[in-house]
């Protein structure tokens, strides 16, 4: 490659790493850390981690309507302000249940409702017992590490961060070899 | 898109999209066009901080009644910028000029 475009090359590399530098620094900057925290989520305590053994066969569960309702009657009380009024009948569980995440090796039911804090209600296959009851951080961590609590098309924000690191990536080591290379 | 979202964009995007052009050939600007860059990039660059962490905690939704939330999440790093351009201009032209600058009457 001669002088000019090498130089033209070079200048191009320094102002793309530039302006994607600043421009994305808080955003990567947020999606780095909420990356690491949900690495960690257990450790910071954003994802409860409930020790159980299973107290019956699987098949003397209680079926999935009880147990949702069971999850919606133990956090009713617990409902923070604005966040909808949990119904307890089959209606309210289907409305305010976002997933229900069955565990029969350790003998349990992970009952997550559809609030702001994505209250999580550990209930017993069988006995229907309560065993933990607590907010999922890491729930919304993801959506924001990702850009979707924004909105659906806020993912874009999260890709334009991920090809602006590649960039950076890509003009950073040109910027570091390419005044080294022999001419 | 709610005003809020829009003043998130612009704080991330457009107000360090200006520093950086307010930052060209900086030498060369006014003592009041330097003063208003660095308070301006000293303001945002501090405004990010409680902006990331009032994004991330507590790792629950915003509400739409949250207001300090809100408002540090959505419009401090826009909102800091120009106000710390303006100190940064209102110290500079305060300040005497630096000695190199000074006439010999001043010295």
């Amino acid at each position: 490659m001669s002088a000019a475009p090498r130089q033209r090359l070079a200048r191009g590399a320094f102002y793309a790493h530039l302006w994607l530098g600043v421009l994305f620094t808080v955003v990567l900057a947020v999606i780095s850390l909420t990356g690491v925290a949900l690495n960690h989520k257990r450790g910071l305590g954003l994802m409860p981690d409930v020790g159980h053994e299973p107290t019956a066969p699987f098949a003397a569960a209680l079926p999935l309507d009880s147990l949702a309702r069971i999850a919606l009657a133990a956090a009713a009380p617990h409902a923070a302000d604005g966040d909808p009024p949990a119904a307890t009948d089959a209606a309210g569980a289907v409305a305010s249940v976002d997933r229900m995440d069955v565990r029969p090796r350790d003998g349990y039911v992970k009952v997550r409702l559809r609030d702001a804090a994505s209250t999580e209600v550990t209930v017993d296959l069988a006995s229907g017992r309560v065993l933990h009851m607590g907010a999922r951080g890491d729930v919304f961590l993801e959506r924001l590490h990702s850009g979707e609590v924004f909105g659906d098309g806020w993912v874009l924000l999260s890709d334009a961060g991920a090809v602006a690191l590649v960039v950076l990536l890509a003009t950073g080591y040109w910027l570091w070899l390419a005044p080294k290379r022999p001419r | 898109m709610t005003p809020g979202r829009v003043a998130l964009l612009l704080g991330l995007f457009a107000v360090p999209a200006v520093l950086l052009w307010a930052g060209h050939r900086l030498r060369r600007r006014s003592a009041g066009w330097r003063g208003a860059f660095w308070g301006a990039v000293l303001a945002h660059t501090l405004a990010s901080l409680p902006a990331m962490a009032a994004a991330m905690w507590p790792p629950v939704e915003w509400g739409a009644g949250d207001r300090w939330r809100g408002l540090a999440g959505f419009w401090l790093m826009l909102l800091a910028a120009p106000a710390g351009a303006a100190l940064g201009y209102l110290r500079a032209r305060r300040a005497p000029p630096p000695a190199f600058q000074r006439t010999t009457r001043q010295r």
